[in-house]
């Protein structure tokens, strides 16, 4: 988790469609050494589906609060699940 | 939590849904020619040819339209329950649907009643096809959400819906079944506006409010169980047209109780968003709701005071309110569907959802559909306004399709350019 960029984004309470835009935008800057962490306030099942058309590994996490935390990367060897542990707050 | 990884390939092509959708304003053009071509007074009887022929154009050409599309949308997206060849099935549907409604609308407008026969074939065909179809895939799914539960609901009122629609029709032609005429064209009309049409605006309502507006949840308890109080009235209510009126008359006062409930309850959702921005979306469900509660009391008032421009009022009321939740549902999911294909191609020059149909188009579409309902109290009372309430109609028709087509034009224009 050292080498990698985490790309924060935080969308919570925006209207539609801003976090869909919002976060495909930030989607745009994935490579193999970041991972974009974005934090929502409903499960966004239409990104999901774009993202994993974009070949986008993913993991998604909620919280108490019925937030999610969802990483997104293209690197293929990333543990997503221990990174969202290690990320806190969920 | 972990998700437990929602099926994500479930989206059906674009132009499954866009077919239905682009329908809409070409219908709406009929309604108001078929206005234009009426004698004024004939607008005064519900029951009269050409009343029936427009209202089925417009409940079964817009609405309907409206309705059938936003289900293939909604049962593998919402629902998870996806459905084979999506596009075979959507066109034919489509089609027959379209015939259908056509000819009913010829049948009744021209008075060619030989036109019944084939019209309520292809419609009972089309139609009675989904309840059946969309019935088994949303049946056979496991984890049945408030919304899941809505449309399995909203699909059993329209084939009650339907059933009546062949009974009128056996009695249109001299069969006797039981029920008066004018009874039975009304439980009819029921089951379709309320059991069908209501049902499924508050199954959508359920998920899109929340989402598109981000605002608090429904309760639970509406949620879960008014669509099926809504359904379960109108079942029990219908054999007591044939046993006791004042009992049908309570029945329409407890459904009136659930309408103006739902009504009440997303007005304050959509009054609780954590970001206010009012675009026209959300006035065009505030103005429905509204026109929805109106509604509602003036048949309340009906049972005090007995006066014919009540109930048209509240009818026309109630189409209002129709109307204008499918003009705000496609105002939001067109767009949306326009970006969300495109960017799934792999589209770099997508345009944000906010420029595929410019909200100054949207502006005037809304003080043009506010328009229409200041023509329509005025009709009701100057019966020569109805000229200008179908011009409005018809300039609402025009604005629609021009914002429809124009999503639909930067869609086939840029689907091509994907990356993917």
């Amino acid at each position: 988790m050292k080498d990698i960029e985490i790309l924060k984004l935080d969308v919570r309470g925006l209207n539609h469609p801003e976090p869909l835009e919002r976060s495909v935008q930030l989607m745009k800057q994935l490579h193999d050494t970041n991972c974009m962490h974005l934090h929502i306030h409903r499960y966004p099942q239409p990104l999901l589906m774009i993202a994993k058309r974009h070949g986008f590994r993913f993991e998604a996490l909620e919280n108490s609060k019925g937030e999610w935390h969802i990483l997104f990367t293209k690197n293929q060897n990333l543990d997503l699940k221990a990174i969202l542990q290690e990320l806190g707050d969920v | 939590m972990f998700s437990q990884g929602l099926s994500l390939d479930q989206a059906p092509p674009f132009s499954v849904i866009l077919r239905f959708f682009l329908t809409i304003p070409l219908f709406m053009f009929l309604v108001s020619l078929a206005i234009f071509g009426m004698d004024l007074h004939g607008l005064a009887y519900w029951d009269s040819p050409k009343m029936v022929a427009i209202v089925h154009l417009l409940l079964l050409g817009v609405v309907g339209m409206a309705m059938v599309g936003a289900l293939f949308q909604m049962l593998p997206v919402l629902a998870g329950a996806s459905m084979k060849e999506p596009l075979f099935h959507a066109r034919w549907i489509h089609l027959v649907m379209f015939i259908g409604t056509l000819l009913l609308t010829m049948a009744f407008y021209f008075e060619k009643f030989e036109l019944l026969h084939p019209a309520m074939a292809l419609l009972l065909g089309s139609l009675s096809f989904i309840v059946v179809l969309m019935l088994f895939k949303l049946l056979s799914i496991d984890n049945k959400t408030p919304s899941v539960i809505g449309m399995i609901i909203s699909l059993n009122g329209l084939g009650f819906g339907l059933l009546f629609a062949v009974l009128v029709t056996l009695t249109f032609m001299g069969v006797d079944v039981g029920f008066l005429p004018s009874d039975l064209r009304t439980i009819h009309m029921h089951f379709m506006l309320f059991g069908w049409i209501t049902v499924l605006i508050m199954a959508v309502a359920f998920q899109v409010i929340e989402m598109f507006y981000v605002t608090p949840s429904y309760p639970y308890i509406i949620r879960k169980w008014f669509p099926l109080i809504l359904l379960t009235l109108l079942v029990v209510q219908f054999p007591f047209y044939i046993i006791s009126e004042s009992m049908v008359h309570i029945f329409d006062m407890l459904i009136g109780m659930v309408l103006f409930t739902f009504a009440v309850v997303t007005l304050r959702r959509l009054s609780q968003r954590k970001r206010p921005v009012a675009d026209t979306t959300v006035w065009l469900w505030r103005t429905g709701l509204f026109a929805l509660m109106v509604a509602v009391v003036l048949v309340a008032v009906m049972t005090v005071v007995d006066h014919p421009l009540l109930l048209d009022s509240a009818a026309l009321l109630f189409g209002y309110f129709i109307i204008s939740i499918v003009f705000a549902m496609s105002y939001k999911i067109v767009p949306f569907l326009v970006w969300f294909h495109l960017n799934a191609k792999g589209v770099l020059e997508c345009p944000m959802m906010g420029d595929i149909i410019p909200s100054q188009y949207t502006q005037w579409h809304l003080w043009l559909h506010w328009l229409l309902l200041v023509s329509l109290f005025g009709a009701l009372l100057f019966p020569l306004l109805w000229k200008v309430t179908a011009l409005i109609f018809l300039m609402e028709s025009l604005l629609y399709g021009r914002n429809l087509f124009g999503a639909t034009k930067i869609y086939y224009t840029l689907k091509d350019k994907g990356m993917l």
